[in-house]
Protein backbone atom coordinates (compact mmCIF):
# COMPACT_ATOMS: atom_id res chain seq x y z
CA UNK A 1 0.00 0.00 0.00
CA UNK A 2 2.81 2.41 0.91
CA UNK A 3 4.50 1.66 -2.44
CA UNK A 4 1.27 2.21 -4.39
CA UNK A 5 0.52 5.51 -2.67
CA UNK A 6 4.14 6.66 -3.17
CA UNK A 7 4.08 5.67 -6.84
CA UNK A 8 0.81 7.58 -7.37
CA UNK A 9 2.20 10.72 -5.69
CA UNK A 10 5.48 10.55 -7.62
CA UNK A 11 3.80 9.91 -10.99
CA UNK A 12 1.35 12.76 -10.45
CA UNK A 13 4.15 15.23 -9.56
CA UNK A 14 6.32 13.90 -12.40
CA UNK A 15 3.57 14.30 -15.01
CA UNK A 16 2.69 17.87 -14.03
CA UNK A 17 6.36 18.97 -13.70
CA UNK A 18 7.62 16.98 -16.74
CA UNK A 19 10.24 15.25 -14.59
CA UNK A 20 12.73 12.67 -15.89
CA UNK A 21 12.41 8.95 -14.91
CA UNK A 22 15.36 9.37 -12.51
CA UNK A 23 13.64 12.29 -10.78
CA UNK A 24 10.41 10.27 -10.49
CA UNK A 25 12.39 7.43 -8.89
CA UNK A 26 13.71 9.90 -6.30
CA UNK A 27 10.17 11.19 -5.66
CA UNK A 28 8.99 7.59 -5.10
CA UNK A 29 11.81 6.97 -2.61
CA UNK A 30 11.15 10.25 -0.76
CA UNK A 31 7.39 9.55 -0.66
CA UNK A 32 7.97 6.04 0.69
CA UNK A 33 9.96 7.48 3.59
CA UNK A 34 7.48 10.29 4.36
CA UNK A 35 4.24 8.30 3.92
CA UNK A 36 5.70 5.37 5.89
CA UNK A 37 6.78 7.66 8.72
CA UNK A 38 3.41 9.47 8.86
CA UNK A 39 1.46 6.19 8.99
CA UNK A 40 3.72 4.92 11.77
CA UNK A 41 3.54 8.09 13.87
CA UNK A 42 -0.26 8.27 13.54
CA UNK A 43 -0.63 4.56 14.45
CA UNK A 44 1.66 4.80 17.49
CA UNK A 45 0.17 8.03 18.84
CA UNK A 46 -3.43 6.91 18.24
CA UNK A 47 -2.88 3.66 20.11
CA UNK A 48 -1.07 5.49 22.92
CA UNK A 49 -3.97 7.94 23.14
CA UNK A 50 -6.47 5.06 23.37
CA UNK A 51 -4.35 3.46 26.13
CA UNK A 52 -4.10 6.83 27.92
CA UNK A 53 -0.30 6.86 27.74
CA UNK A 54 0.12 9.57 25.11
CA UNK A 55 2.48 11.87 27.08
CA UNK A 56 4.99 9.25 28.14
CA UNK A 57 4.82 7.40 24.80
CA UNK A 58 5.51 10.66 22.93
CA UNK A 59 8.58 11.39 25.08
CA UNK A 60 9.78 7.80 24.75
CA UNK A 61 9.26 7.96 20.97
CA UNK A 62 11.26 11.22 20.61
CA UNK A 63 14.11 9.71 22.66
CA UNK A 64 14.05 6.50 20.62
CA UNK A 65 14.08 8.48 17.35
CA UNK A 66 16.96 10.73 18.46
CA UNK A 67 19.26 7.84 19.31
CA UNK A 68 18.20 5.88 16.22
CA UNK A 69 18.81 8.84 13.91
CA UNK A 70 22.53 9.04 14.69
CA UNK A 71 23.15 5.55 16.09
CA UNK A 72 21.49 3.62 13.27
CA UNK A 73 20.84 -0.06 13.89
CA UNK A 74 19.06 -3.11 12.57
CA UNK A 75 16.19 -2.95 10.08
CA UNK A 76 13.42 -5.29 9.02
CA UNK A 77 12.77 -6.48 5.45
CA UNK A 78 9.26 -5.15 4.94
CA UNK A 79 7.24 -2.15 5.95
CA UNK A 80 4.44 -4.25 7.46
CA UNK A 81 6.88 -5.95 9.84
CA UNK A 82 8.46 -2.61 10.70
CA UNK A 83 5.06 -1.10 11.47
CA UNK A 84 3.96 -3.98 13.72
CA UNK A 85 7.36 -4.20 15.46
CA UNK A 86 7.59 -0.41 15.95
CA UNK A 87 4.07 -0.13 17.38
CA UNK A 88 4.64 -3.10 19.71
CA UNK A 89 7.96 -1.81 21.06
CA UNK A 90 7.10 1.89 21.42
CA UNK A 91 3.54 1.48 22.73
CA UNK A 92 4.57 -1.49 24.87
CA UNK A 93 7.39 0.43 26.55
CA UNK A 94 5.10 3.50 26.80
CA UNK A 95 2.57 1.41 28.69
CA UNK A 96 5.32 0.10 30.97
CA UNK A 97 6.06 3.66 32.12
CA UNK A 98 2.64 3.77 33.80
CA UNK A 99 3.84 1.30 36.42
CA UNK A 100 5.00 3.09 39.56
CA UNK A 101 8.56 1.86 39.99
CA UNK A 102 10.50 2.99 43.04
CA UNK A 103 13.06 5.78 42.71
CA UNK A 104 15.88 3.31 43.38
CA UNK A 105 14.74 0.98 40.58
CA UNK A 106 14.59 3.86 38.07
CA UNK A 107 18.02 5.15 39.19
CA UNK A 108 19.59 1.70 38.87
CA UNK A 109 18.03 1.22 35.44
CA UNK A 110 19.28 4.68 34.43
CA UNK A 111 22.87 3.89 35.46
CA UNK A 112 22.74 0.50 33.76
CA UNK A 113 21.36 1.92 30.50
CA UNK A 114 23.86 4.78 30.59
CA UNK A 115 26.80 2.35 30.85
CA UNK A 116 25.28 0.19 28.08
CA UNK A 117 24.74 3.27 25.89
CA UNK A 118 28.36 4.44 26.33
CA UNK A 119 29.67 0.95 25.53
CA UNK A 120 27.36 0.66 22.51
CA UNK A 121 28.44 4.10 21.31
CA UNK A 122 32.12 3.25 21.52
CA UNK A 123 31.84 -0.22 20.02
CA UNK A 124 28.96 -0.38 17.52
CA UNK A 125 27.76 3.13 16.54
CA UNK A 126 26.93 3.76 13.71
CA UNK A 127 25.05 0.51 13.17
CA UNK A 128 24.86 0.14 9.39
CA UNK A 129 22.81 -2.21 7.25
CA UNK A 130 23.16 -4.09 3.96
CA UNK A 131 21.34 -1.32 2.11
CA UNK A 132 23.30 1.48 3.76
CA UNK A 133 26.89 0.74 4.70
CA UNK A 134 29.01 3.47 6.26
CA UNK A 135 32.61 2.68 5.37
CA UNK A 136 34.16 6.17 5.54
CA UNK A 137 35.93 6.51 8.91
CA UNK A 138 35.38 10.27 9.02
CA UNK A 139 31.61 9.81 8.66
CA UNK A 140 31.63 7.02 11.25
CA UNK A 141 33.44 9.28 13.70
CA UNK A 142 31.02 12.15 13.03
CA UNK A 143 28.06 9.83 13.68
CA UNK A 144 29.67 8.73 16.95
CA UNK A 145 30.11 12.36 18.00
CA UNK A 146 26.44 13.15 17.24
CA UNK A 147 25.37 10.02 19.14
CA UNK A 148 27.37 11.06 22.21
CA UNK A 149 25.93 14.58 22.02
CA UNK A 150 22.44 13.05 22.15
CA UNK A 151 23.60 10.87 25.05
CA UNK A 152 24.78 13.92 27.05
CA UNK A 153 21.45 15.71 26.48
CA UNK A 154 19.62 12.50 27.46
CA UNK A 155 21.71 12.14 30.63
CA UNK A 156 20.97 15.73 31.73
CA UNK A 157 17.27 15.35 30.84
CA UNK A 158 16.91 12.23 33.04
CA UNK A 159 18.54 13.99 36.01
CA UNK A 160 16.41 17.11 35.44
CA UNK A 161 13.19 15.07 35.32
CA UNK A 162 14.12 13.12 38.45
CA UNK A 163 14.87 16.35 40.31
CA UNK A 164 11.38 17.54 39.35
CA UNK A 165 9.96 14.23 40.66
CA UNK A 166 8.62 13.37 37.20
CA UNK A 167 9.64 9.74 37.53
CA UNK A 168 7.28 8.41 34.84
CA UNK A 169 8.79 10.76 32.27
CA UNK A 170 12.31 9.94 33.43
CA UNK A 171 11.49 6.25 33.02
CA UNK A 172 10.06 6.98 29.55
CA UNK A 173 13.30 8.50 28.25
CA UNK A 174 15.38 5.78 29.91
CA UNK A 175 13.28 3.09 28.18
CA UNK A 176 13.38 5.02 24.88
CA UNK A 177 17.19 4.95 25.00
CA UNK A 178 17.15 1.27 25.97
CA UNK A 179 14.93 0.31 23.02
CA UNK A 180 17.08 2.23 20.59
CA UNK A 181 20.50 0.98 21.74
CA UNK A 182 19.24 -2.61 21.77
CA UNK A 183 18.76 -2.37 17.99
CA UNK A 184 22.37 -1.16 17.52
CA UNK A 185 23.89 -4.14 19.35
CA UNK A 186 24.54 -7.53 17.67
CA UNK A 187 21.71 -8.92 19.85
CA UNK A 188 19.32 -6.44 18.20
CA UNK A 189 20.47 -7.49 14.72
CA UNK A 190 19.95 -11.14 15.70
CA UNK A 191 16.50 -10.34 17.09
CA UNK A 192 15.31 -8.60 13.92
CA UNK A 193 16.88 -11.30 11.75
CA UNK A 194 14.94 -13.87 13.80
CA UNK A 195 11.70 -11.90 13.37
CA UNK A 196 12.32 -11.66 9.62
CA UNK A 197 13.01 -15.41 9.35
CA UNK A 198 9.95 -16.30 11.44
CA UNK A 199 7.71 -13.94 9.48
CA UNK A 200 8.97 -15.32 6.16
CA UNK A 201 8.40 -18.91 7.32
CA UNK A 202 4.90 -18.18 8.61
CA UNK A 203 3.78 -15.61 6.10
CA UNK A 204 5.55 -16.67 2.92
CA UNK A 205 7.18 -14.11 0.68
CA UNK A 206 8.00 -10.55 1.71
CA UNK A 207 5.38 -8.06 0.60
CA UNK A 208 4.78 -4.40 1.24
CA UNK A 209 2.06 -3.15 3.60
CA UNK B 1 -4.85 28.46 -10.11
CA UNK B 2 -2.61 26.37 -12.38
CA UNK B 3 0.37 28.53 -11.44
CA UNK B 4 -0.36 27.96 -7.75
CA UNK B 5 -0.69 24.20 -8.32
CA UNK B 6 2.68 24.12 -10.09
CA UNK B 7 4.30 26.09 -7.27
CA UNK B 8 2.83 23.76 -4.65
CA UNK B 9 3.98 20.67 -6.58
CA UNK B 10 7.45 22.17 -7.02
CA UNK B 11 7.65 22.70 -3.25
CA UNK B 12 6.44 19.14 -2.67
CA UNK B 13 8.97 17.77 -5.16
CA UNK B 14 11.76 19.68 -3.41
CA UNK B 15 10.64 18.26 -0.04
CA UNK B 16 10.66 14.74 -1.50
CA UNK B 17 14.14 15.21 -2.99
CA UNK B 18 15.35 16.54 0.38
CA UNK B 19 13.81 13.56 2.21
CA UNK B 20 15.36 11.16 -0.30
CA UNK B 21 18.71 12.86 0.35
CA UNK B 22 18.36 12.30 4.09
CA UNK B 23 17.40 8.69 3.36
CA UNK B 24 20.76 8.00 1.73
CA UNK B 25 22.78 10.02 4.25
CA UNK B 26 24.62 8.44 7.19
CA UNK B 27 21.75 9.38 9.50
CA UNK B 28 19.01 6.84 9.92
CA UNK B 29 15.26 7.42 9.74
CA UNK B 30 13.88 6.12 13.01
CA UNK B 31 11.68 3.52 11.38
CA UNK B 32 12.76 -0.12 11.34
CA UNK B 33 12.41 -0.40 7.55
CA UNK B 34 14.53 1.03 4.76
CA UNK B 35 13.03 1.30 1.28
CA UNK B 36 15.32 0.29 -1.61
CA UNK B 37 17.57 3.20 -2.56
CA UNK B 38 17.07 4.20 -6.23
CA UNK B 39 20.06 3.56 -8.54
CA UNK B 40 20.41 7.23 -9.44
CA UNK B 41 20.97 8.09 -5.75
CA UNK B 42 23.61 5.37 -5.31
CA UNK B 43 25.87 7.04 -7.89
Amino acid sequence: MISSVSNCIAKYIGTILNSSPDEIEVYVYGSQIIVGAIVKVVAILSLAWVLNTLNTTLILFITFASFRCFGGGAHLNSYARCLIFGITVIVGLGTLTQIDFSRITITLLFILIFIAAVYTGLKWVPGDTEKKQITDNKIRLRQKQKYFLVLIVWFLAVIFLMLLNLDNYALAIVLGCMGSILLITPAGYQLLLGIDKLATEKGGEIYDA
Amino acid sequence: MLKFQRMALNALAMALVFTAGTGVSANCWWTAYEPDVPKCLKR
